[in-house]
């Protein structure tokens, strides 16, 4: 091939490059593809001037033409989808929405307070094996007190004050400690259950309110001990408050446990009360006919309310039963 | 139950100093709580001693009292507000300039137009005690004008204790001085031996172990300022000679003692059940009818005292007594405990019988008594004798078994010995004497008790957390609150007693209460509508009028109690962005459907008879015929009511519905196409939806896969436009066999329930 043939060529490569990159459209794009590939394109011109050549030097300079061909070919190819693509991007505007707009509104549920502490001790304790019993809330003198060896005139009756209902010997239970009663009538030894709910005396103010809740937790077997009970109480309240909580175990009085003991722990600097415990009272055991020297039992009883009230800085009891949705709805997403 | 103890005090009955930083959180640790500590306060000299000379009402306030005060070198006018302010009396004071402990500065002041230059002050205003019940009056003669601190000892502390009921050996500075010196000493205090009164008598009454009078040629007076400060710094009212004595012997022995004014009793006083009937007038001026249950004192002429509970105010002493009988007794707790009850009359007295004193404190009194009127005794009678200590035998294998095998019972009984009580170790058990003070100790349980509260509960050994672990229960059963949870309710707590005037006259037999806190909280709620709505309403008043809320709880009927679960919608939505459905009953419907979805067989029924909700647009729920619930708008007039709008709810009885986790058992995927035609048809304005599906369900197709309404309007008549799906599992419907089963329905809901086909099929 002559040398202003290759010559030829290769100006004409540097200005496909250089006219390529403005194509912005469709109609610009199949000018400049027949200017360069179309039947009266130069290379054609050339191709048909290389016919009238010898077969060998033909040869040479169609390999060189072809070659100009296909390497063209793939810049308009990569030019047709590019343009395209731009083409079906335009064409997706039509869509467009303002992404920054709300979304559909969707409320969020809150578990009452209460009811969170309740959920994550029934966790606990139901991984430790304890199952949940419920029990009435309309008790009568002998569940919620002689079973548990609170005599008639026992000074302890004069240590909560009671509801009584109209009806004879009925009252609303003071404790879930009555819980035990029903538990021991009705189900075969061992036992470990807990039960959570409602428990009322008659009281009201910032720390006292006249309806509150409680989670009873009572196991009786022929193999278990006070140094079991502690266990027990250090594993709930370590899960509960985090692992380094630390305790305070004093010695107390409950009619229905000896020995029987309070906890506390320590929370921000002081002491705070968070649970009454105990050996089931002898006396407890012996009026439901179970034989004590063979069975003993542990028990202890926390306030769902207060330590809802610990862990959440909750500082008035009765927001708690005020149900001001702008205090409920601060719950939502907790965990349970 | 509390008591207050002065560290002085205390110190005075050991003859020993006790460390003050360590000796409440001992007591605490040792299960005496203590609940405050108040540590005396340093006042300056503008704080001194004065005498009332006159008082008289102020004239423009009916609580006030205007008083001369005489502080030595000037007298002063000065408002109080307290009631028992009397002439002659002698007063704390806070001059002009004086601050108070609290940051009050005295200034003078005019007082609804009187002249006010300075204060009377209380215990609790000079910041001594926590609370007080006026102010602090002496009536024996102290010098004016001197410096108050120096008068009343106020580099005390004191300890407020709270007393467990069977700590009675505690209620005195003797038994809280016997704990404090063992604590910090290790051993118990060395005990003033009593010289046992051994008296005999014919008579020996009920309930009642020892009985001692004593006659005194005494004329009343004031009382020693020291006890005075004593007293009123524990807690009592300071009032005469009598009064303060045996509350003072009362405090520091915990032996309660009642003095008698002798020339008002008449005859010889002795004890016994009262008689149907009689009354007594006691200390204070209130009447109590007795029964034959309640222990008394009664002379020729009827009852004078309620035994170990109060005094009559008949025979009370006065300041112009001049000879008493001082009665020193023992009480069976159980009676005196009874008493206080049945009366509802709790006192210093009755709260130490009540929970059991110590017999010995009898002759330590008599003692006490004894050296201080020595020649002014005039006679002794009843009986009292040497006290005979109970005895418990303890194996050291139930010591084991309670404790726990870290126990080591042979060492924990040892220690008994250092607080007063006998052990003799015998084999594999011990017999263990309990002294006369521990009252509460008469079991084996309660000596294992003993033993852990002298180890300590904080130090004893916890067991492995591999002992107290054992298979594991299963929680994952879903609660149903779940799916109201996800659909952004909030849950609630509301009171389970309620307001009667809800209720109407539908409930007549609701559990009430007999001592409501008030009117408004004295019934037991049949339904959580009315509380839901209250909080409501309580919420609606601070602008919040649109909510998804829902409670669980117990509701009551006259003789049972069932758990339930109510969900309230209230409020229209505000107009949002994007456009949000309002809840309504369609909403709730869906929403409890899918929550009971795997209780079989749930089908709503309409239903007029409850109260809260609207005759007209309310259904019954029922699970496999029973009756489990409610649902519909609430009733308008009941709306009206709470000041709510487009309220929507519904109850169910969860007792009622078993909580299965079905195990599904997965159906075969169809792999033949599914044809779908849609009819509409016009009713009659009395058929219900549920009408024309179980005349459809009755004809039973096993192609027909779902009937399903997608449009339903109201003019003069209904129509209901539905879908019907067919498929089969075992080839295709064919487009003739449809058609054969569509002709049919159409037959049947026009022969059954008259429907009209709207245009062909």
């Amino acid at each position: 091939m002559s040398d202003s043939g290759t010559e030829t060529l290769a100006q004409l490569n540097a200005e496909l490059s250089s006219k390529i990159d403005s194509i912005s459209d469709f109609a610009e794009f199949n000018n400049l593809k027949s200017e360069f590939l179309g039947k009266n394109s130069a290379l054609n011109q050339m191709f048909s001037q290389a016919k009238k050549l010898e077969p060998e030097e033909f040869r040479a300079q169609a390999d060189m033409i072809n070659s100009y061909r296909s390497s063209w070919g793939q810049v308009f190819q990569a030019k047709q989808s590019e343009l395209k693509s731009k083409q079906e991007y335009e064409k997706l505007k039509q869509d467009a929405i303002d992404v920054t707009l709300p979304g559909k509104n969707m409320p969020k549920g809150s578990m009452h307070p209460v009811n969170i502490v309740r959920k994550r001790l029934t966790t606990i304790l139901g991984q430790l094996g304890y199952k949940v019993v419920d029990g009435p809330e309309i008790e009568d003198e002998l569940h919620n007190f002689t079973a548990l060896n609170v005599a008639r005139y026992h000074p302890a009756r004069g240590m909560q004050d009671t509801f009584y209902l109209n009806s004879v010997d009925k009252l609303l239970r003071t404790q879930t400690s009555s819980i035990q009663i029903h538990a021991l009538k009705k189900q075969k030894l061992p036992l470990k259950i807990i039960s959570p709910g409602k428990v009322y005396r008659r009281d009201s103010d910032q720390t006292h309110s006249p309806m509150f809740h409680q989670l009873e937790l009572l196991n009786v077997a022929e193999d278990c001990n006070f140094s079991d009970l502690k266990a027990v109480l250090i594993h709930t309240f370590r899960e509960l408050f985090g692992q380094d909580l630390k305790f305070r175990f004093r010695p107390s009085y409950f009619p229905f446990t000896e020995p029987s003991g309070e906890l506390d722990i320590e929370w921000q600097g002081s002491w705070l009360e968070v649970a009454g415990y105990g050996m089931v009272h002898p006396n407890v055991l012996a009026m439901q006919n179970i034989d004590t020297e063979k069975y003993n039992g542990y028990a202890f009883g926390v306030g769902l309310d207060r330590l809802a009230m610990i862990l959440f800085g909750i500082s008035d009891l009765r927001q708690m039963f005020q149900n001001d949705i702008r205090f409920l709805s601060q719950f939502a997403g907790e965990e349970a | 139950m509390s008591i207050v103890i002065s560290h002085k005090w205390l110190e005075e009955y050991l003859g020993v100093n006790l460390d003050v930083t360590s000796i409440a959180d001992m007591l605490t640790n040792a299960g005496l709580e203590v609940e405050e500590q108040i540590n005396g306060s340093s006042l300056s000299d503008k704080f001194v001693i004065g005498k009332i000379i006159a008082t008289q009402k102020h004239p423009n306030a009916e609580k006030l009292n205007l008083c001369q005060v005489d502080v030595g070198e000037q007298v002063l006018d000065i408002v109080c507000g307290c009631s028992s302010v009397v002439a002659n009396a002698f007063v704390v004071v806070a001059k002009v300039g004086a601050v108070l402990p609290n940051g009050m500065e005295i200034k003078p002041a005019k007082l609804r137009g009187e002249p006010s230059n300075g204060m009377l002050c209380s215990l609790s205003e000079l910041g001594i005690t926590k609370e007080s019940s006026g102010i602090v009056l002496f009536h024996e003669p102290v010098e004016l004008g001197q410096h108050a601190a120096k008068v009343i000892a106020f580099d005390d502390v004191l300890y407020d204790i709270s007393l467990t009921p069977d700590r009675g050996d505690c209620f005195s500075i003797r038994g809280i001085a016997r704990e404090a010196h063992a604590l910090q000493y290790g051993q118990l205090m060395p005990e003033q031996t009593a010289n046992i009164i051994e008296l005999n008598s014919s008579e020996q009454y009920p309930h009642t172990p020892q009985y001692l009078i004593h006659k005194i040629n005494f004329a009343n007076q004031a009382s020693k300022l020291a006890w005075q400060c004593r007293l009123q710094a524990a807690g009592y009212q300071s009032q005469n000679f009598w009064v303060d004595f045996t509350q003072y012997i009362m405090h520091e022995l915990g032996q309660p003692m009642h003095a008698f004014d002798a020339d008002k009793v008449a005859g010889k006083p002795c004890v016994r059940f009262a008689k149907e009937n009689e009354t007594i007038t006691v200390i204070g001026g209130k009447k109590y009818e007795l029964t034959p249950e309640i222990l008394i004192i009664a002379d020729d002429s009827g009852p004078i005292a309620i035994a170990g509970v109060i005094g009559g105010e008949n025979t009370a002493v006065s300041l112009e007594s001049q000879n008493v009988l001082l009665e020193i007794a023992s009480f069976d707790k159980e009676k005196i405990a009874k008493s206080t009850q049945l009366l509802s009359l709790h006192t210093s007295a009755s709260d130490r019988f009540a929970r059991g004193v110590d017999p010995y404190a009898l002759h330590l009194a008599h003692n006490k008594v004894a050296a201080i009127f020595k020649d002014n005794i005039e006679s002794v009678r009843g009986y009292s004798s040497k006290i005979k200590p109970v005895a418990v035998l303890l194996e050291y294998s139930y010591v084991q078994k309670v404790l726990g095998p870290s126990a080591n019972p042979k060492q924990l009984i040892d220690n008994l010995q250092q607080r007063a009580f006998k052990v003799e170790h015998n084999l594999d058990q011990a017999l263990i004497t309990v002294p006369t003070f521990r009252t509460d100790i008469t079991t084996k349980i309660e000596v294992v008790e003993e033993l852990l509260r002298l180890e300590g509960h904080q130090h004893w050994q916890c067991s492995a957390h591999s002992r107290i672990t054992s298979k594991a229960v299963d929680y994952s059963q879903p609660e149903l609150s779940f799916e109201l949870l996800a659909q952004g309710f909030n849950e609630m707590l509301t009171y389970s007693f309620i307001d009667p005037k809800w209720l109407g006259d539908h409930f007549n037999n609701q559990p009430t209460l007999a001592n409501p806190m008030s009117q408004d909280m004295s019934v037991m709620r049949p339904s959580l509508i009315p509380g839901l709505l209250s909080s409501l309403q309580y919420n609606a008043k601070r602008q919040l009028s649109s909510a998804r809320v829902f409670e669980s709880g117990k509701v009551f009927q006259s003789n049972s109690e069932c758990n339930a679960l109510a969900a309230i919608t209230v409020g229209e939505p505000e107009p949002t962005w994007p456009k949000a459905d309002p809840d309504d009953f369609y909403f709730l419907k869906g929403l409890l459907s899918k929550m009971l979805s795997n209780v079989a067989d749930i089908n709503f029924k309409k239903c007029s008879d409850n109260v809260w909700l609207h005759p007209h647009a309310s259904a019954a729920v029922y699970a496999s015929n029973e009756l489990i619930g409610h649902i519909g708008k609430v009733h308008p007039s009941i709306q009206t009511k709470f000041g709510l709008k487009n309220v929507v709810t519904f109850e169910i009885y969860t007792d009622k519905i078993a909580m299965t986790k079905a195990n599904n058992k997965v159906e075969p995927i169809s792999k033949y196409p599914l044809s779908k035609k849609d009819l509409s048809f016009f009713a009659e304005e009395n058929i219900s939806f549920a009408d024309i599906t179980s005349v459809i369900n009755a004809n039973k197709i096993p192609e027909l896969r779902k009937i399903e309404l997608f449009d339903v309007y109201y003019s003069e008549k209904i129509s209901y436009s539905i879908s019907f799906t067919f498929q089969s599992t075992v080839n295709t419907v064919s487009d003739s066999d449809i058609l054969e089963h569509l002709s049919n329905i159409v037959a049947l809901l026009k022969s059954e329930l008259n429907l009209e086909l709207r245009g062909d099929l």
